[in-house]
């Protein structure tokens, strides 16, 4: 009784009473406007604030790079997760060529996809999960469930949330999120998953497929959750003994995702889920 | 004219805190820059100031952020809470206090944010969460806090000593 009638106790109700008003408002779908709002007024500023404080950030993120500078380092890496994600689409189409003229005319009739290009504006804090938030929404024709790529074709994530000038997309990185993909050279299909470290992992990949650090994943398509043969990630390490059914697999995402600052929506693309039988 | 001042200060860390400071990754981790100015405040200046700031703190987060109002304002309460327990642990050294203070703030923010995820169905690998965020965002607010602590103490207004004694 004596904690209750403190200053401190008084504070502490006040403050479970604000965050029960709080969770109450965000079921109401009232939180989402005053977001919006704040958004528009603060997100320039934190644009601004960002792009000042890369080149400290880069700095100090590469010190322990002495033998190069760091803006040639930069633009390196992007040219290599480019070439990367060009190469494994070449190779896509590659195959495709070699043996399934059906598919390449499903690819040819969708040759003119429409994408739309947005600016990320904010990103996931804590370390936990990893979701963004983008300047474009339902407006520009955003709906949830778009799969969203970088510059070099590579897929970043889907939409999650679209509202009418903002979208979330859930990396695929996130905890949360799971892409049905395949083995570009053996086609062993497995599901990617991400996890709380920047990479992803491959589960129901079979022993039996060659699998080598070096080899690329893309999209199956199957599900109809994603198009087919889109870029996902670098095999970094594949291990497993002879007992093991699944081989334990590692990727490293192919899109820029931890520097990302533009996005491409494919909003030409509508998840179409595939009912079981 | 105090209150207007800190609470443009707190817009201003916050507005720094969900844009540059996530830039600067240390351990592959940003600081929590907000949470360690608040603590280093509310034991330089008290708790009176902090009962206003921290949540004012947490909404501003949530509004410009991803994460969730609620979920924003409840992690950073922490700060109050532990702050006010320093008379019952009878700590001396009032730096060390912020040191703890900051540590014990860093782990029920990421408790109470993990919790939260949890509860939205996100499957938190808590092994692998607890050695790539938890503990070096540990290190690097550790880190954070020593220059941030001292510029809060240099900056406050003290009794100057009276001419000629």
């Amino acid at each position: 009784m004596a904690l209750l009638s403190s200053r401190l106790g008084q504070w502490l109700i006040l403050m479970a009473l604000l965050i029960a008003l709080l969770a109450a408002l965000a079921v109401s779908g009232a939180v989402a406007q005053v977001e919006d709002a704040a958004l528009t007024v603060f997100g320039p500023v934190q644009r601004t604030l960002r792009h000042a404080a890369e080149p400290a950030a880069n700095l100090i993120n590469n010190i322990d790079d002495f033998n190069a500078a760091d803006d040639e380092n930069r633009a390196l890496r992007n040219r290599v997760a480019q070439l990367e994600a060009e190469n494994a689409r070449l190779r896509e189409e590659q195959i495709e060529v070699r043996g399934r003229e059906a598919l390449i005319a499903v690819q040819e009739a969708n040759a003119d996809e429409i994408f739309i290009a947005a600016d990320v504006i904010t990103r996931d804090l804590t370390g936990l999960s990893d979701i963004i938030r983008i300047n474009r929404g339902t407006s520009d024709g955003i709906e949830n469930g778009m799969p969203v790529l970088a510059g070099g074709g590579a897929l970043v994530g889907v939409i999650i949330e679209a509202r009418d000038n903002v979208a979330l997309i859930r990396l695929i990185t996130d905890p949360k999120m799971s892409v049905r993909g395949l083995h570009q050279l053996s086609r062993a299909e497995g599901i990617i998953n991400g996890g709380p470290a920047d990479d992803l992992q491959v589960e129901f990949i079979p022993q039996a497929a060659d699998v080598q650090p070096g080899h690329t994943f893309v999209t199956s398509g199957l599900g109809g959750l994603l198009p087919a043969g889109v870029p996902v990630g670098v095999v970094t390490s594949a291990e497993g003994s002879v007992q093991d059914v699944f081989r334990h697999i590692r990727l490293r995402p192919l899109a820029p995702l931890a520097g990302l600052e533009q996005v491409l929506v494919q909003i030409t693309f509508t998840p179409e889920p595939i009912a079981g039988p | 004219m105090k209150w207007p001042l800190l609470i443009a200060g707190t817009l201003g860390l916050t507005l720094l805190q969900t844009s540059a400071v996530p830039a600067f990754q240390v351990l592959g981790v940003g600081s929590n820059l907000l949470l360690v100015v608040l603590c280093c405040w509310v034991i330089v200046r008290g708790t009176e100031e902090g009962m206003v700031l921290v949540p004012l703190a947490g909404l501003l987060v949530g509004l410009l952020s991803l994460q969730e109002l609620a979920t924003s304002v409840a992690a950073f309460l922490p700060i109050i809470a532990i702050a006010v327990l320093r008379p019952h642990l009878r700590v001396h050294s009032t730096f060390g206090w912020a040191i703890a203070v900051v540590v014990a703030a860093t782990l029920a923010h990421f408790i109470i944010i993990a919790l939260a995820l949890e509860l939205d169905e996100s499957n938190i690998k808590w092994t692998s969460a607890i050695l790539d965020v938890l503990l070096p965002t540990v290190l690097v607010n550790f880190v954070v806090t020593i220059p941030v602590y001292w510029l809060i103490w240099w900056s406050m207004p003290r009794p100057r000593p009276l001419m000629g004694t």
